[in-house]
């Protein structure tokens, strides 16, 4: 299986027909959601499946970051799914979805302490354990966060990542979006990424109403993202980084452009990080191995 | 013993039996004399859409051609009825002009279209012609005339039948009834099949290589993403039900006055289609609106909602 590269985008029907003639990208993701379990996959994908290009399944509902463990039925499903699709790894959200028989309906926040650091360890090793290939997190964006958290993003992140053997699935955008709207520390966030356990990076559009930013995957991706992802690449290398757009799809030529910029921006990132390493060779034994996801 | 004198009821039992296997045998032999036939022609990475709309038929040429100016707003809607929009850009093709002109004319209805584009249709025609994928007049006229002159004997028989009952006053309405209902028949083998066994294979192929396409322009809000030449090619390959999701119903009730606006079943598919009939039934191209079946929402939540989502914007400004 190859391992993650170059820049991918996610896959939608409306990107269908593009995906298919593009030749430069590097993965795409596919939402678990969109796909019927019992039906066949769609031609398209097994077209791209048969083209050896990379997947990732993409899940949105098992809310890994609920009180109450992961439906088996739903890990089954991403299972089977995973591995008709040939799924490179499975990738989920750090947010709880439901509870108490309740769905939100939304990705809410998970309340940044121990317990429930030890919930989702624990539900995260459960999921770990049903799926046939690695599963990845992703950090959310949210309005609001619980009170009094006894841990900053770049902590959870850490005690998330050292509590479990997941790896990471970074969303700029996400990471953004809650700099803007809640003041988090996005250089902490980043410095708190171990270059070995990042699977990929999530790149998406937004807009702002009013004082706040809402990451719409709907709107063009503004420079606070491409710069984070800039940072990242400074930091690790190479960063396999996906396009994420979800409705107001756009027209070849701004697809293009946006998928540019990402390239743009890993490749003055990686520019910055080459210097870095010629100048202090011993982070080259670090960073090396960072960008591939290993089933 | 001479047929024309059995008994009523046994000749008809027989006759309907003869008329029907004698109708599928020559369809048949039609089809085995569209010929060259074959492995499926390559016709490269950027296939040109108006020459693959012409391949399924002139209509799905006709309507390939509209689709695309309407996307690039050179026609638009104006009531019932398609007007010319935006000027024709520079570099529009001269079956695109002729379409431009015929709209500036107001002979926009396909039946106007197909006899003020003939020499369009014609030129196509000729250049699929020359790749083997539509028959031309040499091999056409055998492919039309023996399959339907051998059924016209038949039908020729079942005529003589209701003369002779005529003529010995006895009842020949059953008769008259089968004669009739086969002469449908003979229409069916008497039009000229326009695709080679090869077009059709060549057709087949490039339909399951653009599944991509047909998902995107079935999966709705894509009328950005595709180029006007995209759009162009789904509806040449899969019928103008391909305009209903990208939100041109309007353009195909206008060019289809008559025509109900279901989803499927009038791409003019099939190897078999005249030239200058109306619908005809397709092939398999152009059914079902399939629609996606869920999409977008990544906001969470494990029901599928139709529509395309906005995943972000989840909890405000959450996103996945």
């Amino acid at each position: 299986m190859k391992p993650l590269s170059g820049v991918g985008l996610g896959w939608r029907r409306q990107l269908a027909h593009r995906i298919d003639q593009e030749t430069e990208l590097g993965f795409v993701e596919v939402l678990a959601e969109h796909l019927n379990p019992t039906a066949p996959l769609p031609a398209p994908l097994v077209r791209l499946k048969e083209r050896g290009l990379p997947m990732v399944l993409h899940a949105v509902s098992l809310g890994l970051g609920g009180a109450e463990p992961p439906d088996p039925r739903r890990l089954d499903t991403l299972a089977r799914l995973a591995e008709r699709l040939g799924a490179v790894c499975v990738s989920e959200h750090v947010a709880f979805v439901r509870a108490g028989g309740i769905e939100s309906g939304h990705l809410l926040p998970v309340a940044r302490g121990d317990e429930a650091l030890d919930l989702l360890a624990e539900n995260v090793r459960l999921a770990q354990a049903a799926l046939p290939v690695p599963l990845a997190l992703e950090n959310i964006a949210t309005l609001f966060e619980w009170p009094e958290p006894a841990y900053t993003e770049a902590e959870f992140l850490t005690g998330l990542l050292s509590r479990t053997s997941t790896l990471l699935l970074l969303d700029v955008a996400n990471l953004y979006a809650n700099a803007l709207n809640l003041g988090t520390d996005t250089a902490a966030v980043l410095a708190a990424v171990p270059p070995e356990r990042l699977a990929y990076v999530h790149v998406a559009g937004g807009v702002r109403h009013g004082a706040l930013y809402h990451d719409t995957h709907a709107h063009p991706v503004p420079s606070g993202p491409l710069d984070l992802l800039e940072t990242l690449a400074a930091q690790l290398g190479p960063v396999p980084a996906l396009l994420e757009r979800d409705d107001h799809f756009p027209s070849p030529e701004e697809l293009t452009a946006e998928l540019r910029a990402i390239e743009a921006a890993c490749a003055r990132g990686v520019a910055r990080w080459k210097s870095e390493v010629a100048q202090r060779p011993e982070l080259h034994a670090v960073t090396s191995s960072a960008p591939e996801v290993r089933p | 013993m001479n047929p024309l004198d059995w008994q009523g009821p046994e000749f008809l039992s027989l006759y309907a039996l003869l008329l029907a296997g004698g109708f599928l045998v020559a369809l048949w032999v039609r089809h085995l004399l569209r010929l060259p036939a074959g492995e499926p022609l390559d016709l490269g990475r950027r296939q040109d859409p108006y020459e693959v709309a012409a391949l399924d038929g002139p209509d799905t040429l006709i309507e390939a051609v509209v689709a695309a100016l309407f996307h690039r707003n050179a026609l638009r809607i104006e009531g019932r009825r398609i007007a010319t929009g935006d000027t024709l850009p520079e570099d529009a093709l001269p079956i695109e002009r002729s379409v431009f002109e015929c709209a500036a004319a107001g002979n926009v209805t396909l039946e106007e279209l197909r006899r003020a584009l003939s020499p369009d249709i014609e030129n196509y025609r000729r250049r699929l012609a020359k790749k083997g994928l539509v028959l031309d007049e040499f091999r056409a006229a055998p492919a039309r005339l023996l399959p339907s002159l051998a059924y016209g004997s038949f039908l020729l028989l079942g005529v003589a039948k209701v003369l002779v009952g005529l003529s010995r006053d006895r009842p020949v309405l059953f008769l008259v009834l089968i004669v009739a209902f086969g002469s449908l028949g003979f229409l069916v083998l008497g039009s000229r099949p326009w695709r080679t066994r090869l077009g059709d294979t060549t057709l087949k192929l490039l339909r399951e290589e653009h599944e991509a396409l047909r998902t995107t322009a079935m999966a709705g809000d894509s009328t950005r993403v595709l180029k006007p030449q995209e759009l162009a090619l789904a509806v040449g390959l899969y019928g103008p039900a391909m305009m209903i999701p990208l939100g041109y119903a309007d353009l195909r009730q206008s060019l289809r006055p008559s025509s109900s606006s279901g989803s499927g079943g009038d791409s003019s598919g099939g190897g078999d289609v005249s030239s200058c009939g109306g619908d005809s039934g397709g092939s398999s191209s152009s059914s079902s609106c399939s629609s996606s079946s869920c999409s977008s929402s990544s906001c969470s939540s494990s029901s599928c909602s139709s529509g395309s989502s906005g995943c972000g914007g989840c909890g405000g400004g959450g996103g996945d």
